[in-house]
């Protein structure tokens, strides 16, 4: 009994912020209606999707390579202010050659808020139609 | 021919500061880090996506930075740092406002590096502290690098470590903020 739990503290304690492989996301909706809710009201929206598993589905305006393997892809239109900017988790970034500007992408990330774009994190490719 | 001299003379001062009175440097790309050290345990965590706008002839400078955004090694000191220390639901991000002094002595044209100092408020759970540090920027074919370092007291901030664990993280976190290259706005 004491060994088991040792083992389930030792396991606990070294657990590694999970991937968002096969998780489901709690909203499914375009780019277009994420930036809406998040330019017409940020604390409204937060209370909604911070923290949450977000599935968006956009057109690609960017990919940026940080260096490190830190790649983000940004997805909304050429001209708008407020974009989807998603950090992809590492593993998915190689995934990332496949992908070019204006491509319609569906990726699902974790919502950690809004500054210039809604960001989300630990993003993964779900589709690239 | 003496005014004359004097006129060409304030022409060469005036003109290159005048040429970037409007220059606004902005990255939405920011590095900032975090590091708590004990004898304990080593806690570290990193977000690459901080924003940052900075006048350059007024040396008004902003960072703002999401707290969600944190990556940590490991899960569990994540969930205690969003849950329970820096309540992120409820201050979602952190910001810093502030100036650097002499800003507007940076050329963006020739390759050099600058010691200068920062000084603004740093909001953080909710409460604004006057912070201080040192900025080095290095201006290289053309690319504009900012790096600073400074510390903070969790307490200045009313983040509060349980007991149980207050051996694991220290009370002052030393805090690294890095833009690798900012870009014209």
């Amino acid at each position: 009994m004491v060994v088991l739990a040792v083992a389930w503290a030792y396991r606990e304690f070294n657990r590694k912020p999970a991937g968002l492989g096969n998780s489901q996301p709690a909203f499914v909706l375009s780019d277009q209606q994420l930036l809406q809710s998040y330019e017409e009201n940020e604390e409204a929206a937060n209370k909604n999707y911070l923290g949450k598993i977000v599935q968006v589905t956009g057109k690609v305006y960017e990919v940026v390579n940080q260096g490190d393997s830190a790649t983000t892809i940004v997805i909304g239109n050429e001209q708008a202010m407020h974009k989807v900017s998603c950090l992809l988790q590492q593993d998915a970034a190689t995934q990332v050659n496949k992908i070019s500007k204006n491509e319609l992408v569906t990726l699902k990330g974790i919502c950690t808020g809004f500054l210039m774009d809604v960001e989300l994190n630990q993003c993964v490719i779900v589709e690239i139609k | 021919m003496k005014h004359f001299f004097y006129f060409l003379l304030a022409g060469t001062i005036v003109l290159p500061v005048a040429a970037q009175a409007q220059v606004k440097l902005f990255t939405k790309t920011g590095t900032i880090s975090f590091h708590s050290k004990t004898p304990i345990e080593n806690i570290y965590a990193i977000n690459n996506k901080g924003l940052s706008v900075w006048e350059l002839s007024s040396g008004k400078i902003e960072f703002a930075v999401l707290m969600k955004g944190f990556e940590f090694e490991k899960a569990l000191m994540q969930e205690h740092f969003n849950e329970n220390y820096v309540e992120s639901d409820q201050y979602p991000k952190a910001t810093f406002k502030g100036t650097i002094n002499n800003s507007n002595l940076v050329l963006l044209d020739a390759d050099k590096s600058y010691n200068l100092t920062a000084s603004g408020l740093l909001t953080l759970h909710g409460i604004s502290k006057e912070v201080s540090t040192t900025v080095l920027i290095v201006v290289k074919n053309g690319k504009i690098r900012s790096s600073a370092n400074f510390s903070i007291l969790l307490a200045d901030y009313k983040i509060k470590i349980p007991s149980l664990v207050a051996d694991n993280i220290n009370k002052r976190v030393d805090i690294s903020v890095v833009v690798n290259a900012y870009q014209h706005l």
